[in-house]
């Protein structure tokens, strides 16, 4: 047993000096075998979403605390969860999914402001931060962090409020959670604060509506009194968060990463154990050369890492 | 194996450049479609490449030009089951 599965890997007389697992026919095997599997790993995530489909060890308490502390870290003031600002990040995450785009401005020409404002946040400072495919909290702050335009945002003192939304879904063609991040000073807190400097990343400084806005709100209730249809949609809005919490029992690209970044380490082992070996022996054999399929694996291996890591916008 | 890698070192940089300059030409592209034509072009020209070099260089038979097309389909049905079974797409 112990000789049968050593020739899987190793060159010797029994596996005519050749690792086995480098035979044509297993090649075969392994290429069906990931074929089939993956026709498998599709219908499994379509008939039973609670055990196989996209999750993610991301939440909006990870997300803010993270943020939180990156501020207190660079002498700033904590940013404080608005509830109105989740609301249009939720609003903007579902507007990505339905019609289908990852970009700040929507096809239709909505921009990120749209969403805050029809949320009920009127604002004076706002900003916008994405994040799609990333497995947690942190990597998606480090992620932004890293992006100078990302770390303006995060690391603005014009902004006073932050909002949330984790949702997963199929964006432009592909299984992925996305991670929208709203930043915003409200009207009255800019005016009591006017020294606040300004942020030419994503957002806009709408100081000189500062004036008609606050005329505006002066005339309507309070923002927890506004009969705004969005803050109607909050309960199920909250659905789609709990849903997020129930995750399926495995992480399909997650999985799928794992057992390809397996098997092209198995092969780029093999071909080395399986070269070295020959060569010291000295064994004569008409083979195709093991360095050229370990430069190639290596390609591959790179694009895998290409293919399964997260995007910021 | 040092002497292996001597007496072909011009190959190795050749195959090398191919594949570093295939996997820039594919990290640029954000097309799907784009990228899985520059993953077959290239996947293409490391089966022909090899072919042609053992034909010059080695002895060569059928079997060695299965091994390269096998190796070469290996690579595309990794990327297949990443972007089917893991990504949905």
């Amino acid at each position: 047993m112990k000789k049968k599965l050593s020739g899987f890997f190793y060159p010797h007389d029994s596996n005519n000096y050749r690792a086995r697992l480098l035979h044509l026919d297993s090649l075969l095997v392994i290429i069906l075998a990931l074929i089939i599997s993956s026709f498998l790993l599709t219908g499994i995530k379509t008939a039973f979403p609670s055990v196989l489909g996209i999750s993610t060890g991301m939440s909006i308490d990870q997300l803010l605390a993270l943020t939180n502390q990156k501020r207190i870290e660079n002498g700033l003031t904590p940013l404080a969860l608005n509830s109105q600002l989740s609301v249009a990040a939720e609003n903007k995450a579902s507007d990505m999914f339905s019609k289908n785009y990852w970009a700040h401005n929507s096809p239709d020409g909505k921009t990120p402001w749209d969403f805050i404002s029809s949320a009920g946040y009127s604002y004076a400072y706002a900003g916008e931060n994405l994040a799609r495919g990333f497995n947690n909290s942190d990597q998606v702050i480090n992620a932004w962090m890293a992006s100078p335009e990302h770390r303006q945002n995060m690391l603005s003192s014009n902004y006073k409020n932050i909002g949330f939304a984790i949702r997963p879904g199929n964006l432009t063609g592909e299984d992925t959670v996305l991670v929208v991040e709203m930043f915003g000073t409200g009207i009255a807190i800019a005016q009591n604060a006017p020294e606040i400097a300004s942020n030419n990343t994503i957002e806009e400084n709408y100081a000189q509506q500062i004036q008609e806005e606050v005329q505006k709100t002066e005339e309507v209730p309070k923002p927890q009194e506004i009969q705004n249809p969005t803050l109607a949609q909050n309960s199920n809005q909250e659905q789609n968060i709990a849903g997020l919490q129930t995750k399926p029992l495995l992480n399909s690209k997650a999985l799928s990463k794992n057992i390809v970044l397996i098997v092209i380490y198995i092969l780029i082992f093999t071909l080395l154990v399986d070269v070295i070996i020959i060569e010291k022996r000295k064994v004569i054999r008409f083979v195709g050369h093991n360095l050229d399929h370990v430069l190639f694996l290596i390609f591959i291996l790179s694009l895998v890492f290409l293919f399964t890591k997260g995007f910021i916008l | 194996m040092r002497k292996k890698i001597h007496n072909h070192f011009a190959y190795y940089i050749v195959l090398s450049a191919i594949l570093f300059l295939g996997f820039f030409a594919i990290q640029k592209t954000s097309n799907l479609e784009d990228r899985m034509l520059f993953i077959s072009i290239i996947t293409f020209c490391y089966v022909l490449f090899g072919i042609i070099h053992h034909l010059l260089n080695h002895k060569f038979n059928a079997k060695i030009m299965l091994e390269y097309v096998l190796i070469g389909c290996l690579g595309i049905s990794l990327i297949f089951f990443i972007l089917k079974g893991g990504l949905g797409i």
